[in-house]
């Protein structure tokens, strides 16, 4: 088990260390010099210039830039955007709840309809029910969600007037900070004394179509999965057995069953991570949804390289740790294997 | 190999959703190919007085099936000249990342020790990047643009295919037709290129149709996100993008170049989930 976990640990650092480097020489790949940049100027006089260069030691041989940048990494030192001046690791500690946000919602939302779906049409196989959600889940599935997005304010925002058409809560509404989570800083006692749950509500109202256009592909992903894993998990001799003793129908499947059926699901909700990521650039630039989707986007246009490069690699090194610790809840789930792994 | 083929082609008849796949690829296709017989205009002729008409419109002698865009161009032509874009990106990305990721695969399976660890671990690194961030930051340092957005969707691809192809080697490479051929003193090349892949084909061709509608629906998000094809090339993603002010009063403009993309990669999907039906022995026994 130790040695298991070790070497787990060792992959995971290897990797850091790898997206370290990839991202540390992106600047350095990019067509231009990189001491303007990062610098974000144009034309400097030779002094500036040379002061610059030897600040960001880009004077020094490529592998000491490379430790001393892996250094800076680990205090917490991630650059300075050029087009804010402030510290790329405070601007993506602004934007990140409100993505975290969204994106849980998102799975919420995906979760709460995929699994009901995938078990009905895994009881109901080759029924016109299951070709029916098994079709519009690989519709769901093959979604240009950008699209997807447009036609939901389309209809929702613009022909309906439902919902609003972009932002995190309405401009009213001056919430206090705590979580950053909005669904929950909406419900301090001070904001609720003042407004009562009008700002709860209206931040709800503005996250409905963005989790639905970000969980349509994990919806759909995982309706399929827990379909399968369902069929697999009722042709298995205990369920056949649980079957015989004369439970009923509903015990097998949402007992004996599901248990069973859970581990694909979870590790394919785990996987969705990276969709989500994916995902939320393109959902949070339809709805303007201020999260990391968008910075990365917007840096991009405004070639902030110190804002790309920090940016990415934050959002790497959280999802190679999201990964490991899905193989760890994998292991956990399964007992097979961690029987194995403990002899 | 002959058999093999025909076997595929049994198998796809029977399957309705690979079938359905199969024709609307078909029809893509031909679309494609006769788009300069079947468009009524050059795809960046702007034609006069023509400004967002609605799908349908008859103005003087033109009839604009489609309607038109923000700047008289006819979209019923964009749209078949983009078909030939967004195929031929899928293409592109199919054969880079499909043959890179096989003789990678290869190589990784068949020789094991460091060179599998090299692949394997670089393969690790750009599947911890979501696959539009990763083509993001290559689009970051290639700049924006088609052929950049190829090669950076391509690149993304790469580890499906050799991860598959590797895992398919290792399972074929002690099987005792290639100790045989081992025996009679076939070269590595020959035991690489003659005996184990073309034992690889079956998940191959699955994932090359997999990987077709992944290639065309990333190219088409990094169109919209401004750092795929660029004005005027008629593609579907940029398209969809440059026509987002005019959703509330022209909303064919969004949804036209939409329609057009779901339908190419759900196509591909169908496909490659049909033959992944008819191809995996384990599913195909257990139907």
């Amino acid at each position: 088990m130790l040695l298991f976990l070790g070497k787990k640990f060792m992959e995971m650092i290897l990797t850091l260390i790898g997206i370290t480097f990839v991202c540390f020489l992106l600047i350095r790949l990019v067509p231009g010099d990189p001491v303007l940049l990062m610098i974000g100027e144009r034309n400097m006089d030779p002094v500036a210039y040379e002061a610059a260069k030897a600040k960001l030691g880009l004077d020094k041989p490529i592998l000491v830039q490379f430790v001393d940048y892996t250094g800076q990494v680990l205090k917490g030192d991630l650059g300075t955007s050029v087009t804010s001046k402030n510290s790329v690791w405070e601007e993506f500690k602004e934007r990140f709840p409100a993505t975290v946000e969204l994106s849980i919602v998102a799975l919420v939302f995906a979760t709460l309809f995929a699994i009901p779906f995938g078990i009905l049409a895994a009881l109901k196989k080759n029924t016109f029910f299951d070709y029916f959600l098994m079709g519009t889940s690989l519709a769901g599935y093959s979604m240009p969600i950008f699209w997807w997005g447009l036609v939901l304010i389309l209809f929702f925002s613009v022909k309906l007037g439902w919902t609003p058409v972009s932002g995190r809560i309405a401009l009213e509404y001056d919430i206090p900070m705590q979580t950053g989570l909005y669904l929950i800083d909406a419900l301090q006692s001070s904001v609720r004394e003042a407004e009562g749950f009008k700002p709860f509500w209206s931040a709800l109202r503005h996250l409905i179509l963005p989790s639905i256009v970000l969980g349509t592909i994990p919806l759909a992903v995982m309706a399929r999965m827990t379909r399968s894993s369902f069929l697999e998990v009722l042709g298995e001799d205990y369920v056949r057995t649980a079957r015989a003793k004369g439970l009923s129908e509903k015990r097998v499947v949402l007992i004996h069953a599901f248990r069973n059926a859970l581990i694909p699901i979870v590790t394919t909700l785990a996987l969705c991570f990276g969709t989500i990521i994916t995902g939320a650039i393109l959902t949070e630039t339809i709805f303007s949804w201020p999260g990391i989707g968008k910075w990365i986007v917007t840096s991009i246009t405004a070639r902030d390289y110190p804002t790309i490069q920090g940016g990415v690699l934050i959002i790497a090194v959280i999802i190679v740790l999201t990964n490991t610790l899905v193989d760890l809840i994998y292991i956990y789930l399964n007992p097979r294997m961690k029987n194995a792994l403990l002899k | 190999m002959k058999d093999f083929f025909l076997e595929l082609s049994r198998d796809i008849r029977k399957n309705k959703g690979a079938l359905a796949g199969l024709v609307l690829i078909l029809v893509f296709m031909l679309l494609a190919i006769f788009a300069p017989l079947l468009s009524p205009y050059a795809p960046d002729q702007v034609i006069e007085g023509a400004l967002r008409l609605p799908p349908g419109t008859q103005l003087n002698n033109n009839f604009f099936l489609f309607g038109t865009d923000d700047i008289g161009r006819d979209l019923f032509s964009r749209l078949l000249y983009g078909s030939r874009v967004s195929l031929l990106v899928g293409l592109s990305v199919v054969v880079l990342a499909a043959s890179l990721g096989t003789l990678m695969g290869l190589l990784a399976g068949y020789f094991g020790g460091w060179t599998d660890r090299v692949i394997s671990r670089a393969m690790d690194f750009i599947m911890a990047l979501p696959s539009v961030l990763f083509a993001i930051v290559i689009v970051a340092v290639l700049g924006p643009g088609l052929v950049n957005a190829i090669v950076a969707v391509s690149i993304v691809a790469l580890p499906n295919f050799t991860r598959l192809i590797r895992a398919q080697v290792l399972a074929e490479k002690n099987k005792q037709y290639v100790q045989a051929a081992r025996l009679y003193g076939a070269s590595h090349l020959r035991i690489l290129f003659k005996e184990i892949l073309p034992n690889c084909l079956a998940p191959l061709i699955v994932q090359g149709s997999l990987g077709f509608s992944d290639g065309v629906l990333n190219c088409a998000a990094l169109g919209f996100l401004g750092l795929g094809a660029q004005a005027p090339t008629p593609e579907w993603g940029t398209m969809l993008s440059d026509a987002r002010s005019f959703l509330e009063t022209s909303p064919w403009m969004v949804n036209l170049p939409g329609i057009c993309i779901l339908l190419v990669v759900l196509s591909f999907n169908l496909l490659g989930d049909g033959l992944r039906d008819a191809l995996d022995p384990r599913l195909k026994n257990r139907a």
